[in-house]
């Protein structure tokens, strides 16, 4: 079964698909590094305290911070 | 064969290589400015097409079309508008070949424009271009590519006659055409680029989904480390410091030494007056006064630049970003605040990573409250002379104490003011660090060196205008004084004297000091300057010190006719201990007032170089003179604080 859950909440080396973005002014610019729904996404690893986390996505590697990660839901 | 074209922009992601092909298209004939408006950089230069040569263009890294960014902004209004002045003939597209699915976004959208486009594929030595990467461009789009080496610079010259063959050929639409009338549609600019995104992926299909099928490169689990990424961030800090403090006090010497000789040797081979005087002691020591940061500004510009080639620099924004969150500050700020412990200077001229207006602009306002090596020659004479050589617990050494507290203070304040300005400056976007981390790589050393090569120059040309003409009002004020005073108090000192020539000279020079402009602004602010348990003597030095906080000591040596070429701390410092106040015979020097004048050289701006640069980097006066302001009254108020503390 699929199971919807915050980007910021998958654990290191887990992927998913990308279900929703919020993000409001953020969302275009996530969608430029290639975080739009139905995107591939992994994840790299995170800094101490989870935050910031870095992700894999469209073949290249983007940091985000855990409060713009919980905008972001996926399928995994 | 002479082209129609004139005029080239280079365009792409950050992260392509498209530095390193601007450099490998211009070499040394480049100029840098700033786009009209904005601190974001021009870089221009000259590239050479056979007998014509053509004007180069580096636009700032940009991602999309649709501008999220001040450097994009500039991107954006340069592609809608034809008649804008740095409109191309051509726009160079760069795109790295293990990131070209992202890269083809802002490709996709010029051509979609109708704009007229080339590609360049940046790749690593062992690399080739893949097959199906060139047709897509060449025989579905109709687009010349050319693969670039930005190691070995292969490829440049095919590049050259792929300009000069270039024809407009009939475009296609690849998405939408209309896409620029989506610039206040967010959801649409979504769509967009998804479908830019989709299309790309459709006709390369192998290759779409992840490249390292979420594969962690060995060397970033150290990088990045919840221990270890500390300790290496830590470590490559150090070393960098003892480049700044330790080495480039050498070459630091023979700048100022040369710039000595030079005016001594102009002195004696002009002739006397006032015009050898502007030149021997304002002019050539102003000049000297810029030079004498270029090893400081090479060096750290040597170090970043390797962090920033290398990809290690993103490594070191990601494990910092949290720690300093908290503060107003984000990730970015960090080397630009530590590189300010060795010197302001290059520290506000790194700040230019930072993208976040916002974020940017309290990085540099805070900057110059982190302890700077000027500072070192003020505190430690103040130190010695007032705080008691003594032993905490029969081990801790008080002075180091002291020295260990001036750094601490410095750096707490600059996170408090930083906080402070955080509530201060709303804007209203909330601070945001979506960030790409690129592949690690070995250092471009061409490229480290061009950047070293730009910084120093954009210094001394941009920078250097201003410190030299503040420099030299400072010197003029001290060296000038309504003449008859002047007179007065040099021939009481001529007709009285009975020590030997030289001695003469010293008090000469200290009775011209007193009776100069900056001497009666000194005396002025005595009464405002008397609460913080300073007299005029310290008045005078500070505003001398304006021009940089070294000049202090020296200026308190001409002070006290000891001659400020001497290296000798001790002569001064026993004139010091021995100087009274004239009201009251008690001394000048005491823990309280030495301390309040540590406090008070801790927080003031007190650098001419400072001033010029953040106006450099903010297009503005507004900043540098607030700076100085805010700084001046936390000094004020820090040093009276102190003195009642302690008195």
């Amino acid at each position: 079964m699929v199971e919807k859950k915050l980007l910021s909440k998958l654990n290191i080396g887990e992927h998913g698909v990308i279900g929703t973005v919020k993000g409001g002014f953020l969302a275009p610019k996530l969608a430029d590094l290639g975080l739009f729904e139905g995107s591939d996404v992994a994840i790299l690893y995170k800094a101490p305290l989870g935050d910031p986390l870095a992700v894999e996505v469209q073949g290249t590697v983007v940091s985000l911070r855990r409060e713009e990660a919980d905008w972001i839901t996926v399928e995994a | 064969m002479s082209s129609k074209i004139q005029k080239i922009a280079l365009v792409g992601n950050p992260n392509t290589g498209k530095s390193s092909l601007f450099n490998w298209l211009t070499g040394l004939n480049q100029k840098v400015g700033n786009f009209p408006g904005v601190t974001v950089d021009r870089k221009s230069g000259t590239m050479f097409l056979h007998d014509q040569s053509v004007e180069v263009i580096d636009f700032p890294g940009t991602y999309s079309f649709f501008a999220k960014s001040e450097e994009e902004k500039v991107v954006q209004d340069v592609l809608i508008n034809k008649e804008h002045p740095d409109f191309p003939d051509l726009f160079i597209v760069v795109m790295d070949k293990t990131q070209w699915v992202r890269n083809f976004v802002l490709f996709s959208q010029l051509y979609d424009a109708g704009l007229p486009v080339l590609v360049a594929i940046t790749m690593g030595d062992r690399e080739v271009p893949f097959e199906v990467d060139i047709d897509v461009f060449q025989k579905k789009l109709n687009v010349p590519v050319v693969a670039i080496n930005g190691r070995t610079g292969e490829g440049v010259e095919d590049l050259k006659r792929a300009v000069l063959s270039f024809e407009n050929a009939d475009k296609r639409v690849i998405v939408n055409d209309q896409f620029t009338h989506l610039l206040n549609d967010e959801e649409g600019q979504i769509a967009d680029t998804k479908a830019r995104y989709l299309w790309i992926q459709q006709h390369v299909p192998k290759r779409s989904r992840f490249n390292s099928k979420g594969k962690v490169n060995p060397l970033d689990r150290w990088l990045v480390h919840p221990v270890w990424g500390y300790v290496i961030f830590v470590s490559i800090l150090l070393v960098i410091f003892q480049f700044i403090f330790r080495f480039s006090t050498i070459p630091m010497d023979w700048i100022d030494g040369g710039f000595t000789h030079l005016a001594s040797w102009l002195q004696s081979a002009l002739p006397a007056g006032i015009l050898s005087d502007l030149i021997t002691q304002g002019l050539i020591p102003g000049i000297g006064g810029v030079c004498v940061f270029i090893p400081q500004i090479a060096f750290l510009f040597f170090f970043l630049s390797i962090l920033e080639e290398t990809g290690y620099m993103s490594r070191a924004v990601f494990i910092m970003d949290r720690l300093v969150r908290p503060f107003g500050l984000n990730g970015k700020s960090v080397v630009p605040l530590m590189s300010s412990v060795a010197c302001a200077i290059p520290g506000v001229m790194s700040t230019r990573t930072i993208s976040q207006g916002k974020d940017r602009l309290i990085t540099i306002l805070v900057a110059p409250l982190m302890s700077c090596s000027a500072r070192i020659p003020v505190y430690t004479l103040l130190i010695a002379l007032v705080i008691p050589q003594e032993y905490w617990l029969g081990w801790i050494d008080l002075q180091g104490m002291v020295l260990l507290g001036l750094y601490l203070l410095g750096l707490v304040t600059a996170l408090l003011v930083a906080l402070v300005a955080k509530w201060l400056l709303k804007t209203v976007q909330p601070g945001f660090m979506v960030m790409e981390i690129p592949p690690l790589q070995p250092p471009l050393w061409r490229q480290v060196l061009l950047t070293m090569w730009e910084k120093v120059r954009v210094f001394v040309v941009d920078a250097g205008k201003v410190i030299v003409a503040l420099s030299m009002i400072i010197w003029a004020l001290a060296t000038f004084g309504p003449s008859e005073r002047r007179e007065l108090a040099v021939q009481r000192v001529e007709q009285s004297w009975q020590g030997s020539e030289e001695e003469k000279e010293k008090v000469l020079a200290a009775v011209n000091l007193e009776n100069s402009y900056i001497g009666i602004m000194g005396k002025g602010i005595e009464p405002m300057i008397a609460p913080l348990g300073f007299d005029w003597k310290i008045g005078i030095s500070i505003i001398t010190s304006f021009a940089a906080r070294e000049v202090f000591v020296g200026s308190l040596a001409t002070i006290y006719a000891i001659g400020d070429d001497e290296e000798d701390n001790d002569r001064l410092m026993d004139k010091m201990r021995k100087d009274v106040r004239w009201d009251d015979g008690t001394p000048v020097y005491t823990l309280a007032s030495g301390s309040a004048l540590l406090v008070f050289y801790a927080f003031a701006m007190q650098c001419l170089a400072t001033f010029a640069v953040v106006y450099r980097e903010t297009q503005s006066w507004r900043w540098p003179i607030f700076q100085l302001v805010y700084m001046g009254v936390l000094a004020y108020l820090g040093a009276w604080l102190t003195y009642i503390l302690l008195a």
